[in-house]
């Protein structure tokens, strides 16, 4: 199974940027989408992220489909629950008996841009960005506790084996006949069948791996030694001061 | 010489249980030693191992008792971490105790802990790598190794901290044969050539037990013996057999040997050893005995497999071109490495991948053609972890889970006596009956595989696939399963089982098929599967060492190998007594 929301090995200049360049572009896109409430300029930085994704990141438009369409299904939903209960005034159309107002439209779709726009920009963080480096910028750039970055990385990287023993789980309980009888009660029962292996597995997985990880001097002290050091790049300097200044630019504009 | 380990009467409790794991356990290890430690599943010796670092009582809680020494430190008084440095420990599963991406990250994980300067921690990558063959290895990606390689990044990874012990529990448990020798080669090669002490709990015998200075063995939570391999096997080796733990091949022949009054001048545990001794006297050659599959040749087929390919979305090719025959009322063992194509090839005959129109016929139906609901009441599949199967809270459910659903009966509505009596029955011949009202997941490891078994065929099926349904079980909980299994079979079930239990293969199945990169290199019965080295060679199959004796001793080539002690014994007239 290739899962498309994972980090990729390939050359792009978003690949060899070092993740706090990375991370200081996707606070700039955060702050700009919050700075619009229209949707053309949502649309305009939608479509800039999306240009990025496509050039500097170096990934194809079915790949960039292929990640984000569950965002776009529920985008989707959320635009059509925003368009019917968000009041207006001005009635646009009716669908049926329902008004349609302008300013609910304006409204959800700024809003649902403005979504895209922020997932689409932390799929390209995690699809360029080695786990491993964004670990080691949380430790050595941003000081944060290496006993805590790296449980996260840990925990992350059980995702994929959690995943497909939920998919054995899945087939093994079938042979035994599980699914053949329906009926909401039934179905809670299943799910409780199927999520206690899954527990019971992960819970027997994570005390060896603490074991291991203890057994091997993790936490001993507060601090530890790196083989690998995270440098901040000349061109992901170059690249983080362009969107700051365009941020800070965004933002006088919107004061005068 | 001071002992590097030295546990003094330890008693250990574990958190919210009454009875002791470990009772007044005193033992020494030396410096330089290659110890083995056995007993039946459940007598503590993981629980033992994990008292040497630490992890016991430190981060598993509860009562110990005792001293525990170890490189002249204090464990009881330490943390784990202060014994980093002196002890590497490697575990099971692979995925559990590896948590890096990259293969360098795994190895410099330990010494980046404790805050040695990165050169310094480079070299040892370097050295660590090599030392477990896998130089040039650095960049890697841990999840993209085979099991093998996996465990030896996991000894690296402790072998990086310049560790003088090194622990494995069962390390080589799920690896199939030719990467559990690669593993004990290094092992050997660490402790004569580096000097390491090594300490390890195994099940796999044959393999490993020569290579010990000395083999420890714990029975119910206490050392009950501990000596030489060779000393404790010709003196105790009905008592191991008793309680359950496996012993080499060549050892039980030794001892039925010597109960019929030959004498050996060294007792032998090694097929280069037995052959020592017996060549004196072995002056005839085996005869051809009969044949265990002639009778078969008449049933039907159950299953009829005709150019099965596979490919993984990846590009992967995982069977190619395999095309064989089950009979009804077979007992066919599965063979090859891991990742030879043996569950995908098994998967298909469930079902669970669905096979290609006109490929895999079930009793002359096209399996394509067929839901994986409506092969459930044909096949039961017993996989490789029982507990993904269960899917009730007793022991008497779980066994008639099926025939609930089939019937319709709700949680909480009444059982008929009928189906319960059904239960009984199939508990009955696991002797589980007694246990009916525990939970599934209380069961010991062997009594959860059997359970699983049951339970898989109480709708009547008549053919169970096995996915290696007896790896890391000990002696006894593997007989009994595979008992369970012939029992099934004499009621005229097929069995059809993925093992790598080379002597379980011989003693019970009929048939081989072996599987090698996807493609069927063999499809015949098993005595003859030993006649053909190639085939051995290519599958990476270890040949049991009774055969391999037996074709060492016989003058002229076989026409059928000898693979178990009783056959063997069934020529025992041709050994001279002396």
């Amino acid at each position: 199974m290739s899962w498309a929301f994972q980090y990729q090995e390939k050359k792009s200049f978003m690949n060899n940027i070092d993740p706090v360049s990375k991370l200081i572009w996707m606070v700039c896109i955060s702050v700009l989408v919050f700075l619009y409430e229209t949707p053309l300029p949502q649309f305009y930085l939608l479509m800039a992220t999306i240009l990025l994704a496509l050039t500097l990141a170096n990934l194809s438009l079915t790949f960039i489909l292929r990640g984000i369409w569950i965002m776009i299904l529920f985008s989707t939903g959320f635009f059509v629950l925003q368009l019917i209960f968000v009041p207006g005034h001005t009635v646009l159309f009716y669908v049926g008996p329902l008004p349609i107002y302008s300013e609910s439209l304006n409204f959800a779709t700024a809003i649902t841009l403005r979504i895209l726009t922020i997932f689409m920009s932390s799929f390209i963080f995690v699809v360029s960005t080695d786990p491993r480096d964004i670990v080691l910028a949380l430790t050595q750039k941003f000081k944060v506790p290496y006993r805590f970055a790296y449980a996260i990385f840990v925990a992350l990287r059980f995702v994929p084996t959690i995943e497909s023993e939920a998919r054995v789980i899945e087939s093994a309980q079938i042979i035994r006949g599980v699914g053949k009888q329906k009926g909401l009660k039934n179905k809670v029962e299943n799910f409780k069948r199927f999520s206690m292996p899954l527990l019971m597995g992960a819970i027997r997985r994570v005390r060896i791996t603490a074991n291991t990880m203890d057994s091997k001097g993790y936490g001993a002290y507060r601090d530890r030694t790196y083989i690998r050091t995270v440098s901040i790049t000349t061109k992901g300097k170059i690249f983080a001061a362009i969107w700051v200044l365009t941020l800070i630019f965004a933002i006088v504009l919107k004061i005068i | 010489m001071d002992p590097i380990i030295k546990l003094d009467n330890v008693t250990y409790t574990y958190e919210d249980e009454e009875e002791p794991v470990l009772k007044n356990v005193s033992l020494e290890i030396y410096k330089g030693e290659f110890v083995l430690i056995i007993g039946p599943s459940g007598s503590g010796k993981s629980t033992l191992c994990q008292t040497f670092n630490g992890i016991i009582p430190n981060i598993m809680e509860g009562e110990i008792s005792g001293q525990v020494l170890v490189d002249g430190k204090n464990v009881l008084e330490l943390n784990v971490k202060d014994l980093a440095e002196s002890m590497g420990m490697v575990f099971q599963d692979p995925d559990a105790q590896l948590c890096n991406i990259y293969v360098e990250d795994e190895v410099a994980f330990a010494p980046e802990n404790l805050k040695i300067d990165p050169a310094e921690i480079m070299r040892r990558i370097e050295d660590s790598l090599e030392k477990v063959r896998l130089k040039g290895f650095n960049y890697r990606k841990v999840h993209e190794l085979s099991g093998g390689q996996k465990q030896k990044v996991g000894i690296a990874s402790v072998l990086s901290m310049k560790p003088n012990i090194l622990v494995l529990d069962n390390a080589t448990a799920n690896l199939d044969p030719q990467a559990t020798r690669e593993i004990f080669e290094l092992l050997n090669i660490l402790n004569k050539d580096f000097g390491h002490t090594i300490i390890i709990v195994e099940s796999k015998i044959d393999e490993v037990m020569h290579l010990a200075d000395r083999v420890i063995v714990i029975e119910d939570g206490q050392v009950v013996s501990s000596g030489s391999p060779r000393d404790l096997l010709e003196t105790s080796i009905d008592k191991l057999i008793d309680m359950g733990v496996w012993v080499p091949e060549i050892s039980e022949l030794a001892v039925k040997l010597s109960e019929q009054g030959f004498k050996f001048n060294k007792f032998p545990i090694t097929v280069h050893e037995a052959k020592q001794e017996l060549k004196r006297s072995w002056n005839r050659p085996f005869l051809i005995s009969s044949n265990k599959v002639e009778e078969m040749s008449k049933s039907r087929n159950v299953y009829s497999v005709q150019n099965l390919s596979y490919t993984y979305p990846s590009g992967t090719q995982a069977l190619n071109n395999v095309s064989f025959n089950i009979k009804q009322g077979d007992f066919v063992a599965i063979l090859g490495t891991n990742g030879s194509g043996k569950t995908t090839l098994v998967k298909h005959l469930m079902g669970i991948m669905k096979p290609p129109k006109g490929t895999v016929f079930f009793k002359d139906e096209d399996i394509h053609e067929k839901r994986l609901l409506d092969m459930t009441e044909h096949v039961g599949y017993v996989f490789q972890n029982p507990e993904h199967q269960f899917v009730t809270d007793n022991v008497l459910e779980e066994t008639i889970y099926s025939l609930l659903v089939d019937y319709g009966i709700e949680k909480g509505e009444k059982i008929p006596e009928e189906i319960i009596g059904k239960g009984k029955e199939a508990l009955e011949s696991i002797n589980l009956w007694d246990s009916r009202d525990k939970h599934p997941f209380n069961l010991s490891g062997g009594e959860k595989r059997r359970l699983s078994v049951v339970a898989s065929l109480i709708t009547g099926q008549d053919v169970v696939i096995l996915d290696e349904p007896t790896t890391g079980q000990d002696y006894a909980s593997a007989t009994k399963l595979l008992e369970l299994c012939d029992n099934l079979n004499k009621q005229g079930k097929t069995v059809i089982m993925i093992t790598h239990d080379i002597r379980l293969v011989c003693k019970w199945a009929k048939k081989a098929l072996v599987m090698n990169n996807g493609n069927l290199i063999y499809d015949g019965e098993i005595s003859q599967l030993f006649l053909h080295e190639d085939i051995l060679r290519k599958a990476s199959l270890v040949e049991p060492p009774i055969s391999q004796l037996a074709k060492q001793l016989s003058p002229f080539p076989l026409k059928r190998a000898v693979i178990t002690v009783d056959e063997f014994f069934s020529e025992e007239e041709r050994v001279q007594v002396q």
